[in-house]
This record gives C-alpha cells, sequence and structure tokens, in this order.
C-alpha cells in the first residue's frame, strides 16, 4: 500500500469518499484503507490526544483509548480539555469528542470511526494484551517508564509495532521512539540497561514535568506521521526522532539502530 | 530465607540498630542487606511462585524485625490468585485502626521495575511510582534507591510508600 499518485484513481476516490476526507486524497492517503486499521493509543493527556485526532480526521477506521486519569484543571495548557470536562476520565472524554468529529450527519457506515474508551491503569490489566493482539499498530502517549515497559513487552510478543512519543522534564525538547519488532531496538534496549544506546534522558521517575503544547504538538504529530507511515507503507521510518526547541529549533533523526544484544525483552522474543 | 535465620536475623538488626546511620542511603542499603531478595523472577516467568513465596516471607520476617517499625500502616500481604501482577495488603488507620483493603500492581518487568502502584479498594488511597500529579507520586525518593538489580520487593517499596504518605500528611516547611 503506497500513496496514491495516479490522478484518475484519485478522482474516482474522491466521488465515493464523505467531503471530510477531500484534501487527504489530493495529498495522495488512500482513506479507503486507511478506514480498514486500527490503532491502540495508550494515555490520552497532551500526546494522546493530537495523535488520536489527527488518526481519526485522517481517517482511521478503529481506534482503542485507554487512560487512568481523569482531567484536572492542571491539564489545560495542553490541547483537548476544558472546564467542562473536570473530573471525568480522560479517555472517555476524547472518545465522545472523535465521535462528534467524525460520526456526524449521515456520514457512510463504512466511514464513520468506532471508538472504544477505557479508563484503566494498564499495569496489571487483563485486557491490555488482548487489545494490542488485535489492533494494527500502539501509540504510547504516557508520562511514566513502568507503563511504556508494560506495553512494549506486550508489542514484542505479539510482534506489533509501536510508536513512542515523550516529552522531556524542562518541557522544550522530546523524542519518538518507533519499534518495528525485533527489526529495531524495542523500548528496553534504549531504558532497560546502563549500557544502552544513549539518548537524552527525556523522562525522569515521579517528577511533576513541566509540559508545553508547542513540544507536544511536533512530537504527537511526528508520532502520528510514523504511525501512518507504518499503516499504509509509505515514507521513511526511523527508530528515534529527536525534538529540541529550546534556543534553536532542531529536529534530529538518527538511523540504522539495532537492537541491544543484551535486551532481556529481545531475547525472549526474537530468536536469533 | 527461612524461619531458622529469623533469630541470627533478628541479633543481626538489633546489632546494626546500634550503629548510628549517617544517611538514609547507609540505613536503606543496611536494610537491602538484610532482606535483600534471592529470586530475581518476573511475574512473566514460570516460577513466579518462588518469588511470590520470598515476597510474603520477606515482608513477614520485616514485620517482626526492629526494621517493622518502618511499615506501621501496612499488614497481611497477599499474592491474587487470578493475576501474576496483583499482590493485596492491608492498610491499617492510625487514628481508628480500621483496615482498607489495597491493591498494589506490579510491572511484567518487575522486580527490575519497581511496583507500579498502590490504591485502597475505596478510592481513599492512592501512591504511583511515577505520576505526574505529585500528591500521588513517589518520584525522585525511590528513583535514588531503588536496586535495578531485582533484589528489592514489595516490602522495601512499601517502605518508601510509608515515608511519602508520611510527607505528605506532614509536610517539611523549608525556610
Amino acid at each position: 500500500m503506497v500513496l496514491i499518485r495516479d490522478r484518475k484513481k484519485k478522482k474516482e476516490l474522491l466521488k465515493k469518499l464523505p467531503l471530510m476526507f477531500s484534501r487527504l486524497v489530493v495529498a495522495g492517503i488512500p482513506v479507503d484503507k486507511l478506514v480498514e486499521k486500527s490503532a491502540l493509543i495508550i494515555g490520552a493527556g497532551g500526546l494522546g490526544v493530537i495523535v488520536a485526532e489527527i488518526l481519526a480526521r485522517t481517517g482511521i477506521g478503529k481506534l482503542y483509548i485507554v487512560d487512568r486519569d481523569v482531567v484536572r484543571e492542571e491539564n489545560f495548557n495542553r490541547l483537548g480539555f476544558s472546564s467542562e470536562d473536570v473530573g471525568r476520565p480522560k479517555a472517555i472524554v476524547l472518545g465522545e469528542k472523535l465521535r462528534r468529529l467524525r460520526n456526524y450527519g449521515d456520514i457512510d457506515e463504512r466511514y464513520r470511526l468506532e471508538i472504544e474508551t477505557y479508563h484503566a491503569d494498564i499495569v496489571g490489566w487483563d485486557k491490555l494484551e488482548e487489545l494490542i493482539s488485535k489492533v494494527d499498530i500502539v501509540f504510547t502517549c504516557v508520562d511514566n517508564v513502568i507503563a511504556r515497559n508494560e506495553v512494549n513487552y506486550l508489542i514484542m510478543k505479539h510482534k506489533k509495532p509501536l510508536v513512542d512519543g515523550a516529552t522531556s522534564v524542562s518541557g522544550f525538547s522530546g523524542t519518538v521512539i518507533t519499534v518495528i519488532p525485533c527489526e529495531t531496538p524495542c523500548y528496553e534496549c534504549y531504558y532497560g540497561s546502563e549500557t544502552s544506546i544513549q539518548i537524552d534522558r527525556v523522562e525522569r521517575i515521579g517528577q511533576c514535568d513541566a509540559s508545553l503544547a508547542t513540544t507536544m504538538s511536533i512530537v504527537a504529530a511526528l508520532q502520528t506521521d510514523q504511525g501512518l507511515k507504518i499503516l499504509l507503507g509509505y515514507g521513511k521510518i526511523y527508530p528515534l526522532i529527536k525534538i529540541s526547541l529550546l534556543d534553536e529549533i532542531k529536529i534530529s533523526t538518527v538511523e540504522n539502530l539495532k537492537p541491544r544484544e543484551d535486551c532481556s525483552v529481545h531475547r525472549r522474543f526474537c530468536n536469533g | 530465607m527461612d524461619e531458622e535465620s529469623l533469630a541470627e536475623l533478628e541479633f543481626l538488626a538489633n546489632w546494626l540498630s546500634k550503629l548510628k546511620k549517617r544517611t538514609g542511603e547507609e540505613a536503606f542499603s543496611t536494610i537491602l542487606n538484610l532482606l535483600k531478595f534471592e529470586n530475581i523472577v518476573q511475574p512473566v516467568d514460570q516460577d513466579w511462585f518462588k518469588r511470590v513465596t520470598e515476597e510474603i516471607k520477606i515482608f513477614n520476617l520485616f514485620k517482626k524485625t526492629i526494621y517493622g517499625d518502618l511499615l506501621p500502616h501496612f499488614e497481611n500481604l497477599r499474592a491474587s490468585k487470578d493475576n501474576n501482577q496483583v499482590f493485596y495488603v492491608d492498610f491499617i488507620e492510625s487514628s481508628d485502626k480500621k483496615s482498607k483493603k489495597c491493591i498494589i500492581l506490579l510491572p511484567k518487568l518487575y522486580p527490575i521495575l519497581p511496583p507500579n502502584s498502590l490504591r485502597a479498594l475505596d478510592g481513599s488511597l492512592e501512591v504511583f511510582t511515577s505520576h505526574t500529579d505529585p500528591t500521588r507520586c513517589l518520584g525522585e525518593i525511590l528513583k535514588r534507591y531503588w536496586d535495578k538489580a531485582g533484589r528489592m520487593g514489595i516490602a522495601h517499596w512499601l517502605i518508601f510508600v510509608e515515608v511519602f504518605l508520611g510527607l505528605v500528611k506532614k509536610p517539611l516547611k523549608i525556610a
């Protein structure tokens, strides 16, 4: 599956798709294929809200969203939530917004967004493995190492691609890590060892970190870009993308990274 | 660790208690060395049951030693029969001695990673190893001391929870 280049094909697709997808077809996005895909978004905060909204607007067919928190006033500096949402589970609120966005009027059933939302902590959660096993891709948009490792373990087990987004303690920098199981380094390869591949320290356990909507928007956009490329089979996938907005604007990509040989998760799930 | 070691352990513990520890790190390293785990096994491993047995033994042993004072609020640690990543413990309120059942969630990579969270089933208590809300997050206090080799367990983690709860109830004022 690649981008549509042929003008005739684009015209045919434009005729049958709802108007909301017309500009995507002009860009060559095969929306009719994307509606057959599903994604699991873990974390509905500053990153997850954007990833979910872009996927919904681009035509993903089914979304599963999980988040353990409720909306609080301190979330308002990021995109997605406002005062009427306070006290309600983030995943549920986001789900309602996305349904309103995609399932409007008499839009054809085929192009409606199917969405399931869960207010749950994924650690030790029985349903997590079932969800990961049935989706086409997983996005982690969480704020802690434990949740990332939990998901990493299961995507490696079920050989599902993962795109992780993270922003720094300072709020001005971030990373996007894309994991293609047994081909690129997994999350544990980066963080599971003192001798692991060195990347900027993007996270410290248990700090009430800064968060800036500017950095988060860029990280989430790049995260979704990598995810769409995996789902639709076009463009280049980078194991690691670094973003810094402090002083100069820098976005750098890292290629040709291999899984760490002594990574315990790789040893368990990738033979040889 | 078996019951036979208890007498020896208590003797050692009493002896160590007479030594003046200069720093928290020194004191914590003493506790770790005294009660370190031998089964470095994860909830996803077949022989996880060995670790479960050791978790409960060490918790009970810990409560019996002089260091038990460091865990005044927690009693009766037990494992879930249905989910390897779940333990239960009772939280005893200091004021009325009422007991609250709490759930402890462990990550799949525990004990290399610390436990994820402790929550009272009635929702009145929530502590996370990592959370963006600082009133529920152990944070740096844990990160500095958690043993990445997996020799610490739930009993050790609950000490951090006790310290954290103490600080939340009686915050330190920095002049």
